[in-house]
């Protein structure tokens, strides 16, 4: 018994395995999260439009198809699981500004004398379009002076359909 | 219109068991090249009437772009910079404002990838040996021509003894559709999710737009309407 030990504690090399891993269930795995994330930056994509500015491509270099191995999977998958957690967060912050500028159009009928000037696009609450809202003096300097505003909507493009 | 039948490829098993639905349908159709008969032009304009921007972004989220865009991701490429045949399109169409006509088989390609999504390649069946399928490129391997290099490894169209076209539809030169093309093999790649019948469908597409124009050259049929209506 002593002398198995003594045998062992001698030894310089390591044990292998005599078999070799399967890796078939971790690309399997990672094949469906990277089918899970397509669809979920597919989907923050068509929620993004119109809207302009938002970075919704990978950052990662494109090859000629073929198969990867496990560690190119997993880099796709970080790749995605990185630009959609970015996405959302910079699709939710947008929304916020957004419904602050809707808030900022309603007030601007309510109140137009305390947004002069004051501008808000289609553009600022997310949709499409040239649509805006310009507070404006009515009747030019008398409406200055006597503190009279409105808030002028145009449509946008005369050419628009 | 005569009998055809659409019949599955073959998948390099590797390649079968990493992407499972992974598969390619074809068919044979009597046709020759030539110029795109106005009834194919006119399916063209209307069908660039109904690409919008608006469609083209929530196309995404369509079942069966959608499938190829994650098989583009799978396979390592970045469905944004090299895309899909039916995103491709659908961009051209955007950047210049119609389909522009090519002649045929082009045009009956952009007919039935558009209708139904789902990628179409089209050969010269007399100098297939075999039918097609997809394999792994072998290193050294190419499509002939410049911009025919493969990559060791790179998915492709083959036959049994060479490479036949890339993913993206470039086929080989010296099986592409020419001249002296008689029957034209019709190629089509099925996503996994993609149903067999939308495939079918896009092979009927393509089909038989080719051999009604094929036709209508030989002025065998006046006045037809090549290709399925909505």
């Amino acid at each position: 018994m002593i002398d198995l030990l003594e045998r062992q504690g001698t030894s310089a090399q390591p044990l292998q395995p005599g078999t070799t891993p399967d890796e078939r269930p971790a690309r399997r795995a990672l094949q469906a999260q990277i089918e899970r994330l397509e669809g979920d930056l597919a989907g923050l994509f068509s929620a993004s439009w119109p809207r302009k500015g938002l970075k919704l491509g990978v950052d990662l270099r494109s090859d000629r198809p073929r198969l990867r191995d496990l560690g190119e999977l997993e880099q796709i998958r970080d790749a995605l699981a990185e630009r959609v957690e970015d996405a959302r967060r910079d699709l939710r912050e947008r929304h916020a500004v957004e419904d602050a500028n809707r808030r900022l159009v309603e007030d601007m009928l309510r109140r137009p004398e305390s947004h002069r000037w004051v501008r808000v696009g289609n553009a600022d609450i997310g949709e499409p379009g040239c649509h805006h809202w310009h507070v404006v003096p009515r009747w030019g300097f008398i409406g200055m002076f006597a503190n009279w505003w409105r808030v002028k909507i145009s449509s946008g493009c005369p050419l628009a359909t | 219109m005569g009998e055809r039948t659409v019949r599955e490829g073959w998948v390099e098993p590797g390649l079968a068991e990493e992407l499972p639905g992974l598969a390619v349908y074809w068919l044979t159709v009597g046709a020759r090249p030539g110029k795109t008969p106005a009834a194919v032009r006119d399916r063209m304009r209307e069908l660039a009437g109904r690409i919008t921007g608006a469609r083209v972004v929530h196309s995404r989220q369509d079942p069966v772009p959608w499938s190829y865009r994650v098989l583009w991701r799978r396979l390592g490429v970045d469905p944004d910079s090299d895309r899909t045949p039916v995103e491709a399109l659908m961009v051209e169409r955007l950047e210049r404002g119609g389909l522009p006509s090519r002649g045929m088989p082009d045009d009956a390609i952009v007919v039935a990838t558009l209708e139904t999504g789902v990628p179409i390649v089209v050969a010269d069946a007399a100098k297939l040996s075999g039918g097609p399928g997809l394999r792994p490129a072998a290193t050294g391997e190419t499509l002939g021509g410049p911009e025919g290099t493969l990559r060791t490894g790179e998915v492709v169209y083959a036959d049994e003894q060479a490479p036949l076209a890339r993913l993206d539809g470039q086929v080989a030169a010296d099986r592409a559709v020419g001249d002296g093309t008689t029957t034209m093999a019709v190629c089509a790649l099925a996503a996994a999710a993609v149903a067999q019948i939308e495939v079918e469908e896009a092979l009927w597409i393509a089909a038989d737009m080719l051999e009604a124009a094929g036709a209508v050259a030989t002025g065998r049929v006046e006045g037809s309407n090549p290709g399925r209506t909505q």
